[in-house]
């Protein structure tokens, strides 16, 4: 039996052991379920890495309160997100279950969802630029101004911190316009305009 | 300033709250009319948003190394397994005895200690989706797993994202693996000291390069180092376990 509020205290301190305990007491349901519906191991963990993430985002943003146990909780989120996927993929026929043991996500559950789905891929992309990308970006999107970034980066002017940014984050939307990932996602929802909370 | 540059400055102005009235209502007013515009700064703003989220992404790295190391080894005892197991792991602490013993008759040179317990570390990048590298980076994994480490080596100058510590931990195997041993000190360390998440695996590596170097002494240090951190993990039995043996 694992002590649920201890879980989740780990998870919002990012304690390895407790994302170890949630691994080995929820993944299993959640592998059966997702191989025995079109899926490979991989996506298997893919689904199963981002519902931790998703239960990070809500206990982080929330006075969160579970109303199930968690390993219903989060093969819920995984179940939710791996029918999603089939759904945009056209890969669903009929989902073969492996227990009833599940709630359909409500809307704030779906926003959170799909919105870490689409920050994920942002965030992905964003990782894959090189090192000096990766930290003009981080400090212009801080909301700091050219001068100071151009003396932190230590380039030789302004003008030219201007240009590096303007390319390094033209290459950023590039390269999320042009994944698959990201075509799908926008056109399987309409939650543009809506933020995680 | 190309056309692009200038869009990217007006919405980033835009999102800055920049623009003077005019300028606002002006572009407010395309707004309005213009999905494609209005979709472009819901992008700009939601990148930004994302890539101000470094406890999530850093929270995710922790996700995706516990699954690595967890996915490598059984987690679940059936039922009907369970008499076998019993059984078997009697056999095992029996056998583990009678070799315990001899072990302390004869102890293993630091070359013997290394060869037994050096194995690559396993391709994290290759096979999940979330790790789509780039085409160099993706040669670089196969002359890894290739153990064409030279080969490797040469190949990683050029890549860009060689200073990334999951990078650099395979830059240090293959340092290791062809006696480099500075290099392979050097790239374990900074693996160790730069990054939470990879951090037990650099330190064990690093004992394993001062075993193969034959500095059992140092090799002791890192392991210690391994076995009072707080956090247990895979390295933290397998550390315990081989300190014992040194």
């Amino acid at each position: 039996m694992i002590d649920e509020k201890e879980i989740l205290n780990g998870i919002l301190k990012g304690d390895y052991q407790a994302i170890t305990i949630l691994y080995q007491n929820c993944y299993p349901a959640v592998k059966k379920l997702i191989l025995k519906n079109t899926g490979q191991p991989e996506e298997a963990e893919d689904i199963f890495q981002e519902s931790l993430v998703v239960l990070y985002r809500k206990i982080k943003n929330e006075d969160f309160k579970l109303s199930c146990s968690l390993s219903t909780y989060i093969y819920s989120i995984c179940r939710n997100m791996w029918l999603d996927k089939l759904r945009r993929k056209k890969r669903l026929k009929k989902l073969h279950e492996i227990n009833n043991d599940y709630f359909d996500a409500d809307d704030d559950l779906f926003i959170v969802m799909h919105k870490n789905e689409q920050y994920a891929l942002f965030q992905k992309h964003l990782l894959q630029l090189g090192a000096d990308c990766q930290k003009l970006l981080r400090l212009f999107f801080e909301g700091n101004d050219m001068k100071y970034i151009a003396r932190e980066m230590n380039y030789k002017s302004v003008g030219y911190a201007r240009k590096r940014k303007f390319k390094c984050k033209d290459k950023l939307i590039q390269n999320i316009q042009g994944d698959p990932v990201y075509k799908e996602i926008t056109e399987g929802n309409s939650l543009d305009n809506q933020t995680i909370n | 300033m190309g056309e692009q540059e200038n869009l990217h400055d007006q919405i980033e102005r835009y999102l800055r709250g920049a623009m003077n009235a005019d300028e606002l209502n002006a572009f407010e007013e395309e707004l309005k009319n213009n999905r494609k515009l209005e979709k472009e700064v819901t992008l700009h703003r939601e990148i930004a948003a994302a890539a101000l989220e470094s406890d999530v992404m850093e929270f995710r790295e922790l996700v995706n190394a516990a699954i690595s190391e967890q996915s490598e080894k059984p987690i679940i005892l059936r039922q009907n397994n369970r008499k076998y197991l019993l059984i078997a792991a009697s056999i095992s602490i029996l056998l583990l005895a009678i070799w315990g013993i001899s072990t302390q008759l004869i102890k293993p040179s630091a070359q013997q200690l290394y060869s037994s317990y050096y194995e690559p570390y396993d391709d994290l990048i290759t096979g999940r989706s979330d790790r789509l590298a780039d085409e160099k980076l993706s040669e670089f994994m196969s002359l890894y797993n290739q153990r064409q480490y030279q080969d490797a080596i040469a190949l990683i100058q050029d890549i860009s994202i060689a200073e990334k510590p999951l990078i650099q931990l395979y830059v240090g195997i293959c340092f290791l693996n062809t006696n480099q041993f500075d290099e392979a000190i050097n790239n374990f360390t900074q693996v160790s000291t730069n990054d939470n998440l990879l951090k037990k695996q650099g330190l064990w590596y690093l004992a394993l390069t001062h075993l193969k170097n034959n500095d059992s002494e140092k090799a002791a240090a890192s392991l210690k180092k391994i076995t009072t951190s707080k956090e247990n993990s895979l390295y933290t039995a397998k550390a315990i376990e081989l300190l014992e043996k040194i």
